[in-house]
């Protein structure tokens, strides 16, 4: 990426004014520079400019060498002319008003102006424009061109061909940024028109964008249709926390309702982009699912408690617990909860049964990228990937899991031509702009891994402790790799070419559902330091706050049990008392089996949720929490970014923010002053929690800060996995 | 064009994954693809050949599958090369047509020189209007924009042949003679396009 | 003046199509000669011969030549514009059919000069007698090595491969021809200043040479006989220089093609063209339908060479010469002109896709309103024109509206006069 000191600056002037702009900056930029503004359609500044609308025309001249301007017979479009010295621009010229007013009219001649009944109403660039720049009453006569209308495109998107303009924006969308390429113009002249092929359903898992980009109201919300008009919402900034790469959204809401969500301009994560997941996927917020109140268990049914019933139940159980009791917790609650949480449940119960995962293969400390390489699980910021010549997705569809995380790394490609090698047992979204495909057999993880270690070592030469590895993988050749996984010993020897100039590993923590989980993680460490890529090396998080649970260390302590271990326990009778909070082992956990037994035979179960889960019905005593539009905190995402969120609308009901009702515990327990504001709390977690000191909220305004590496750089470690254990899918073959 | 009635958002049709598109190009077309790929430094350049041979494959039109085979053959999406398809004339993608189309030249040179006397010889000879199809299926007629052919106005075109200055009589005559062709000339045309592009040794070895 | 068929010279001649008849009367001899040349030398006679683009455009044809990059290091392309559509054009046509290996080794000539490994031949799918003609001309040239690998022992290798369109007037746009042939709808894309020339980043961003059907055809005389021989034929003009072939069609006694050294009055072209046929002349387009229509005065001061047509307020453009007997209604004539463009507009700029299909309407209603609604309809074509001509991004919008405006300005007494009607 060019930093702006190694950018040529230029003089332009706009307007008779001088303004120095980067060299080759588009000139719809350049003007804003002095705050000028040349109104667009068809220009959006994160996709390749075209000069379809012709709205941002501008009348330019050269500077001669005798200080005159010599001014081009015809206006050009300012999103599509470049900066060069001595460039005049001139934006408001008698031809330019012109101009504007007659594409204006153009525009206008077959739009419907059905602007009443319009969602779009209120907030549609056409809409404004033409109120600033257009007629106010149209000449023409003719017959308006009849096309489809409320289409429903897809469950999310409804397409109105009435109101396009043929901007493009939709469809570059899906070229560019999606890549899936769903949308195109279809026919030409004053008949083209986007649609999907054939009408068949956008299955994209970005269409809600289009929604977004469309300057009028051609794509619209299905979900939103006719459920407001603009100006009756508030506009909060919110987090997104359906997953782990922390989108920055705009939470429109009016009497206390979630209306809709729409992308929030954040350059570190999202850019301005969301998926559908976290466009459409907060539904649950109005459920008539949701918990408002606490419940308690009198017999067979549960009934409607206040809080002090209900601690004072908790607290019986609880207090002095020690080993009896245990906690499982989601990914989802906020920090300032998990950290008090995690305290009461030290300090308080005394207990050490605590977790937040959720995987097959539950690694000890002693396994964890950490404890046997040195290095942290996660290295590299969502925005660096833009510059990275080479990035290695392994094990899962990145789309799926990590959405934001994807079109990042598909726009180093399309931008930067990054190489992406995608190693994956099923077909991903990523295949299309793969550099190399490794499409191994399931359960050859650690051979694949292994013969990729191996040629990279032989490039590589001089990483510490590297003998015994080279040894522990000598006999994977490319060729007896290709017999184990199935993958062209070709490809694998493509995918080394690319990688051993170093890359950046982007793989998840499902990958701790493989039943040898660790030793794939570790096979997949080896390669990284092989390739001197150890700084580059992630193991993402796959939910909203799994990264700060992680970081505050919502895990089991000395002599703890595991998340399976407290199922068992809870099981056998080991463990008395159960705290579910945010998280539901029936759909969480591998072994549903399991999760029921333990549920049925737990003493005392007390679930803490958002909405009615299947745990619920087990449940001792039901504690209402907030959702993350509900209430104050900050979130940890994949990349180790700490977020702010505040409260937008009152909490349901009953229902207390999490960290509240820890602290009111607490009360209960010692006496001491409990903190009353989850800023409060965050100043707790800093002293607790070093790497969080930064994360005081008056530094959490905009992008958020990435938590710092604790102590220095440790030189990366190889370890030995048990490469041998993986060898079972040769009898696959 | 008719709008697809919708019972429930949930049923929406699909595209099929590309795994699922039927392959129906012959040997020849393959062959054929194949070499015209050889031709342009990416597999996307082979777009319009391929829907030429798609046209000619799939009997004179070419039908959503066959945008969707040309897709999955050139690596594109399906919207993509149904955008490219409709945006030029030739394709007979969203509008079925008969055998034979006949393309009448209403552009200006022509229109001076009488082509819609000709056009309204042939609406009525024929029964239809322009973009439609005789009911037996026989024929198409089409008017089209300057063949550039102006020096011979009135002109129509047949696949791949000229016939001008048209007089009534000629229009009579050709009439004629297509109901006594067998082969539907939108066929012809579109392997007549596929042989132009390729070179004499190329068109050999895709016919063996 | 007669004519002076230079490329259309052995037109109609049978065996001049093959190979070996266009050996015979000193085919490939330019080729030969330029491969033993510097490619510099060979545009340098290019640059002499004052050949401008006989597109439409008329671009100084060395320019192009030139501003290929010198210092190769990629792949470079040579691209033939055998798109011809403009109404009242058939040049490239005849040139195809009759005179196939003249283009296809003017191609090579060009590829040569600037070093390209490939050239394509963009022919409109209409043009199937054209694309049998070229093919087998490009089959025969690698016959005698003309093409292939090593030509004649240069160690230079060349291939050229047809490339069929599909129905679209909007590909003989340069810009829209690339995208065309890299498998998208062809649409204009941006153009300099906004991006740099074809010649720096053309098809897959690489240099590419683009001309005319016309111009490629030049090329191996120019070689041949020197850019000096060539730039004598038309010196009476201010700058331009050798033959244009004009097509003439409308309303003559011989419509067809006539090649004319420029300096030649278009008076005299008509006569060659048999003069008028069932009445007077009344106007005429000279140059292909995008150009401004003049009517019998201008034409009869009208001298043919590139400024000297505009300077009575035409264009030489692509040559395809109409013209208009006394009885033709004007308004009727730049309706179906509009049309034309309104069917064949690409859609992707605003102006010209919501433009031109309103100046037809506007048009229509000239054609058949009342007293009333023709005042409205001018005052809007007026204020239409002006933005579509300003605000398109290609030509082809800008140059929709030159008939309207043209013969509005000449006839619009006539056209708007209240009674009258039709002129």
């Amino acid at each position: 990426m060019q930093t702006a000191t190694e950018q040529e600056l230029v003089t332009i002037t706009v307007n008779d004014q001088e303004v120095r702009v980067p060299k080759g900056e588009m000139i719809v930029e350049s003007v804003k520079r002095i705050g000028l503004d040349v109104p667009i359609f068809c220009y959006h500044p994160r996709m390749k400019p075209v000069g379809m609308c012709r709205m941002c025309l501008v009348d330019v001249g050269m500077k001669q060498k005798d200080g005159s301007v010599r001014v081009m017979p015809k206006p050009q479009t300012a999103c599509t002319l470049p900066a060069t010295e001595g460039l005049a621009i001139y934006t408001d010229t008698e031809q330019i008003r012109k101009d504007r007013k007659g594409i204006l009219e153009f525009l206008l001649v077959n739009h419907p102006l059905d602007c009443p009944v319009c969602d779009r109403g209120g907030e549609c660039p056409l809409q404004n424009l033409t109120l600033i720049y257009g007629p106010s009453t149209t000449r023409f006569v003719e017959e308006k061109r009849h096309l489809l209308k409320a289409f429903p495109l897809s469950k999310y998107v409804q397409l109105d061909l009435e109101r396009c303009i043929q901007c493009g924006r939709c469809v570059r969308f899906t070229e560019e940024i999606s890549g899936d390429g769903q949308l195109a113009f279809l026919f030409r002249g004053a008949l083209m028109q986007p649609q999907t092929y054939e009408l068949t359903d956008f299955t994209s898992r970005f269409s809600g964008n289009t929604i977004e980009v469309c300057p009028v109201g051609a794509l619209t919300s299905a979900e939103y249709r006719f459920r407001a008009r603009p100006w009756d919402l508030e506009t909060s900034p919110a987090i997104c926390t359906e997953c782990s790469n922390g989108c920055s959204t705009w939470f429109d809401h009016r009497v206390g309702e979630m209306i809709r969500i729409n992308g929030r301009t954040n350059e570190a994560v999202n850019e301005e982009w969301t998926c559908d997941k976290g466009k459409f996927g907060h539904n649950y917020l109005n459920s008539p699912k949701r918990l408002t109140t606490p419940l308690v268990r009198d017999g067979e049914s549960l009934r409607e408690a206040g809080w002090a019933e209900a601690y004072e139940r908790i607290l019986a159980v609880f207090k002095g617990g020690g080993g009896a009791v245990a906690g499982l917790s989601g990914g989802r609650p906020s920090n300032e909860s998990l950290f008090l949480w995690k305290r009461l449940f030290t300090e308080r119960f005394e207990s050490p049964n605590l977790d937040h995962r959720w995987h097959v293969h539950l690694p000890g400390a002693g396994e964890t990228v950490a404890g046997r390489h040195g290095i942290r699980e996660v290295n590299t910021p969502i925005a660096a990937f833009e510059g990275m010549p080479a990035i290695f997705f392994f094990g899962g569809d990145p789309a799926a899991e990590q959405p934001i995380l994807y079109l990042r790394v598909r726009k180093a490609w399309f931008r930067n031509e990054a190489k992406v090698i995608v190693a994956a047992p099923e077909p991903t979204e990523a295949d299309n702009f793969a550099y190399c495909v490794l499409r191994y057999r399931p359960g050859s993880e650690a051979a694949l891994l292994g013969g990729l270690t191996r040629l990279l070592l032989e490039k590589a030469g001089g990483v510490a402790g590297a003998d015994e590895l080279r040894q522990a993988v000598a006999r994977f050749t490319p060729e007896e790799t290709e017999v184990v996984t199935g993958v062209a010993s070709g490809a694998l020897r493509r995918a080394a070419e690319a990688m051993a100039e170093g890359f950046a590993t982007a793989a998840s923590r499902t990958l701790y559902n493989l039943p040898n989980g660790a030793d794939v993680v570790t096979a997949l460490t080896n390669l990284a330091i092989s390739a001197k890529s150890a700084d580059r090396f992630n193991l993402f998080a796959t939910e909203a706050n799994e990264q700060g649970a992680l970081e505050i260390g919502v895990l089991p302590g000395a002599g703890g049990l595991d998340t399976r271990g407290i199922l068992e326990g809870c099981r056998d009778g080991g463990v008395r008392a159960l705290w579910l909070l945010q998280c539901d082992p029936f759909e969480r956990f591998p072994n549903r089996e399991l999760a029921r037994q333990a549920l049925e035979n737990v003493e005392f179960l007390l679930v803490q949720d958002i909405i009615e889960t299947e745990s619920f019905h087990h449940a001792s005593v039901v504690l209402p929490c907030c959702a993350f539009s509900e209430d104050d905190g900050s979130y940890t995402n994949m990349e180790r970014r700490v977020q702010r969120v505040r409260r937008v609308v009152a909490p349901k009901g009953h229902a207390k923010p999490s960290w509240k009702v820890f602290s009111e515990l607490e009360l209960r327990m010692t006496g001491e002053t409990p903190p009353f504001s989850a800023k409060e709390v965050m100043g707790m977690l800093g002293s607790a929690a070093p790497q969080y000191q930064v994360s005081a909220y008056d530094h959490l305004e905009g992008e958020g800060v990435i938590l710092p590496a604790e102590g220095g750089a440790a030189e990366p470690r190889l370890a030995l996995p048990d490469y041998d254990a993986m060898e079972g899918s040769r009898e696959l073959v | 064009m008719d709008l697809i009635q919708l019972t429930e958002k949930e049923e929406r049709p699909q595209a099929p994954k590309p795994g699922e598109v039927e392959l129906r190009f012959s040997d020849r077309g393959v062959k054929e693809l194949d070499y015209l790929l050889t031709h342009y430094p990416d597999r996307k350049s082979a777009m319009l050949p391929a829907l030429w041979i798609a046209q000619r494959e799939y009997g004179g039109n070419l039908p959503a599958e066959a945008v969707a085979e040309v897709a999955v053959r050139l690596g594109r999406s399906y919207a993509e090369v149904e955008g490219v398809a409709t945006f030029y004339t030739m394709y007979h993608i969203r509008h079925a047509v008969g055998k034979h189309v006949i393309e009448v030249c209403t552009c200006i040179a022509c229109a001076l020189c009488g082509a819609y006397r000709i056009a309204d010889y042939l609406k009525a000879k024929l029964g239809v209007d322009w973009g439609e199809t005789t009911p037996d299926g026989t024929f198409t007629l089409e008017e089209v924009e300057c063949l550039d052919a102006c020096d011979r106005a009135p002109v129509l075109m047949v696949a791949d042949e000229y016939i001008g200055p048209a007089a009534e009589k000629d229009v009579d005559t050709l009439i004629e003679r297509l109901r006594n062709t067998e082969e539907p000339t939108t066929v012809r045309l579109a392997d007549e396009v596929t042989q132009a592009q390729l070179h004499k040794t190329e068109q050999a070895s895709a016919q063996d | 003046m007669p004519e002076t068929r230079l490329l259309l010279k052995h037109s109609g001649d049978p065996e001049y199509r093959a190979i070996a008849g266009y050996m015979a009367e000193g085919g490939y001899v330019g080729l030969k000669k330029a491969l033993t040349m510097e490619r510099q030398a060979v545009i340098d006679e290019v640059k002499k011969s004052g050949l401008r683009g006989r597109g439409g455009a008329g671009f100084p044809t060395w320019m192009k030549w030139n501003s290929v990059p010198k210092e190769k290091t990629k792949p470079h392309y040579v691209l033939c514009n055998a798109d011809e559509g403009e109404p009242g054009t058939f040049k490239d046509k005849e040139l195809m059919e009759n005179t196939p290996h003249l283009m296809i080794e003017g191609m090579i000539i060009g590829g040569y000069a600037i070093q390209a490994e490939v050239g394509y031949v963009y022919i409109r799918a209409e043009f199937m007698d054209c694309a049998r003609a070229i093919k087998m001309a490009i089959d025969e040239a690698y016959e005698n090595g003309f093409l292939g690998k090593n030509i004649l022992g240069s160690g230079w290798d060349h291939d050229i491969y047809v490339h069929m369109g599909a129905g679209s007037y909007e590909c003989g746009e340069e810009n829209a021809m690339m995208r065309s042939l890299m498998g998208e709808r062809g649409m204009p894309g941006l153009k300099f200043p906004h991006a740099p020339f074809p010649t720096i980043e053309g098809l897959w961003n690489l240099p590419t040479l683009i001309n005319n059907v016309e111009s490629f055809a030049c090329v191996p005389h120019i070689v041949v006989n020197g850019g000096d021989w060539y730039a004598m034929i038309g010196a009476s003009t201010k700058n331009s220089r050798g033959t244009k072939i004009f097509s003439v069609s409308g309303h003559v006694n011989k419509p067809g093609n006539y090649e004319i050294e420029f300096g030649m009055p278009l008076m005299e072209l008509l006569e060659l063209a048999g003069g008028m046929k069932g009445g007077e002349l009344k106007a005429c387009v000279p140059g292909g339908s995008s150009v401004p229509m003049i009517n019998k005065e201008q034409c009869e001061k009208a001298i043919i060479g590139y400024e000297e047509l505009v300077e009575v307020g035409t264009m030489v453009g692509s040559g395809g010469c109409i013209f208009l007997n006394e009885h033709t209604c004007i308004v009727t004539f730049i309706w179906r002109t509009t049309l034309f463009y309104a069917r064949e507009s690409c859609g992707k700029c605003t102006p010209c896709r919501e433009g031109s299909g309103r100046l037809v309407a506007a048009l229509a209603r000239l054609r058949s309103g009342d007293d009333a609604q023709k005042t409205a309809a001018l005052r809007d074509i007026d204020e239409l024109v002006t933005v579509m001509r300003s605000a398109s991004l290609c030509g082809l919008g800008q140059m929709a509206v030159s008939p309207a405006t043209s013969a509005l300005q000449d006839f619009r007494q006539a056209v708007g006069a209240p009674k009258g009607a039709n002129t």
